[in-house]
């Protein structure tokens, strides 16, 4: 009898090891112009990915630049009178202007009209002259952006666009109501803006690959290995379009209202937040590896980043040195300088 | 008699073990094919296993046209304004080829080692 109940109890041990490869719940859905990925553990993980899924459907209906109907729309189009709104506005700016301080100015949410003359809303791109985007760039001041007590309002014909935070600001939306739902494990992608909570369930680290800049759709660069944290990269690759044997990308240098033409193919940053993540992306990428590695350093804000250079080179910030696993098969090597 | 018991355990045991660990085994195992899944407004459609398609054929997904071949899968033509997803040429083992305009996703069932990847 004993020896009958004490092979039962191994097999329910050994049942026990089998289900210990835990299934994560997956939600794949469209929103914000581009595929959302939810992969979620744990045992409220349907209802809290349902509950993060519908946050994300109303923020797009907030933060659209393209939804005429949208908050965004409201605040630039309201002449300069105030526009009352909640957090899930004023964070996103808060945040925007905070990395416009610190990247001295390279990232700006005020481009609207620039990115519009190159056609990047509407996708009938054309390339503008000189003389409009200097007349555009006259409207773009972040300083116009006045925040009051209860609103927005921006002043001097300013529009914003908040396409540059609006999509970290949701993956930081998703994991707070995951954290609600207890989830403690979960890694999200929208569009590649990918934030993680905890880790996995078996305590290992994340593994997210980062693209190949020349190569995207099909080759990584390497492969990134990190605990909770949020990821985005901005790259040249990610919205361009051609016109007379030259490539034109998405990410507006403020200063000349052209496409950025710093010494980067890429850049992807880790930070805490899934907002700052998002809008030092771009900020980064603009400022190129040599100024912002020098804002890495005077350590005003915590991050830590991938630069992929224009000379194939890959520079990683002292904080991750050993969290990246290089692509051996890829075109990038360590640069010399920070090894 | 005593010493007959032990050993029919001991077989029962060890027949336990060989089961248990050769059902853990094919349950890792099996999800190595290389399974392209296809969807439409977030409803899956198709599941291919690219390595054992023999002739190549295509399907119609909506306004897409996918090209299933040994190996590959790509979009062959699309109605969508920017054919970026037919730009986009072949995959057969990472990532996957997105139509945002008309919402049809070719996936290629990740590596289970990598968790998420960066656009």
């Amino acid at each position: 009898m004993k020896r009958i109940i004490s092979v039962l109890f191994i097999i329910l041990l050994l049942f026990s090891l089998c289900s210990c490869t835990q299934k994560p719940v997956k939600t794949q859905f469209f929103a914000m112009d581009t595929i959302m990925t939810l992969t979620v553990y744990g045992e409220n993980a349907v209802t809290a990915s349902e509950k993060a899924k519908n946050e994300v459907l109303r923020l797009e209906k907030l933060l659209s630049v393209t939804d005429e109907n949208s908050t965004v729309s409201q605040i630039n189009s309201s002449d300069g009178k105030v526009i009352s709104v909640t957090d899930d506005i004023l964070i996103p700016i808060k945040a925007a202007k905070e990395i416009n301080t610190l990247s001295k100015g390279a990232l700006n949410i005020t481009m609207l009209p620039s990115s519009q003359a190159w056609g990047f809303l509407s996708k009938d791109y054309r390339v503008p002259n000189n003389s409009e985007l200097e007349l555009l760039l006259q409207k773009a001041n972040m300083d116009n952006i006045v925040l009051s007590d209860n609103g927005v309002s921006c002043i001097n014909g300013t529009q914003i666009d908040l396409g540059s935070v609006a999509k970290g600001y949701a993956a930081q939306r998703i994991i707070d109501i995951l954290s609600q739902h207890e989830i403690t494990s979960a890694v999200i992608s929208l569009g590649g803006n990918v934030q993680t909570l905890g880790t996995k369930p078996d305590g290992s680290l994340w593994n997210i690959t980062v693209a190949d800049p020349l190569q995207s759709d099909t080759q990584t660069a390497g492969t990134l290995h990190t605990a909770q944290t949020a990821v985005v990269t901005s790259g040249a690759y990610q919205r361009n379009f051609d016109i007379n044997g030259k490539t034109y990308h998405h990410i507006l240098d403020p200063e000349t209202g052209y496409p950025s033409d710093s010494d980067l193919l890429s850049v992807t940053v880790l930070c805490e937040n899934g907002t700052y993540a998002d809008g030092l992306s771009t900020a980064l990428f603009v400022m190129g590896s040599e100024k912002a590695y020098e804002l890495y350093l005077s350590k005003e804000i915590i991050f830590e980043a991938v630069f992929i250079t224009k000379n194939n080179e890959i520079i990683l910030t002292d904080g991750i040195k050993d969290n990246f696993t290089l692509n051996e098969n890829g075109t990038y090597h360590y640069a010399e300088s920070h090894q | 008699m005593q010493n007959l018991t032990n050993k029919k355990w001991i077989i029962i045991f060890l027949s336990i073990i060989v089961v248990c660990s050769t059902a853990i085994a094919v349950f890792h195992i099996l999800p190595g094919g290389r399974v392209a899944v296809i969807t439409k407004d977030e409803k899956i459609l198709y599941k291919i296993d690219l390595s054992s398609v023999k002739e190549s054929y295509t399907l119609t997904v909506g306004g897409n046209v996918v090209l299933v071949e040994n190996g590959y899968i790509s979009m062959q033509s699309a109605d969508c304004p920017d054919k970026l997803c037919v730009k986009q040429g072949k995959i057969s083992e990472v990532g996957s080829i997105v139509c945002l305009p008309n919402k049809v996703i070719i996936r290629i069932d990740r590596n289970e080692e990598i968790d998420a990847a960066l656009r």
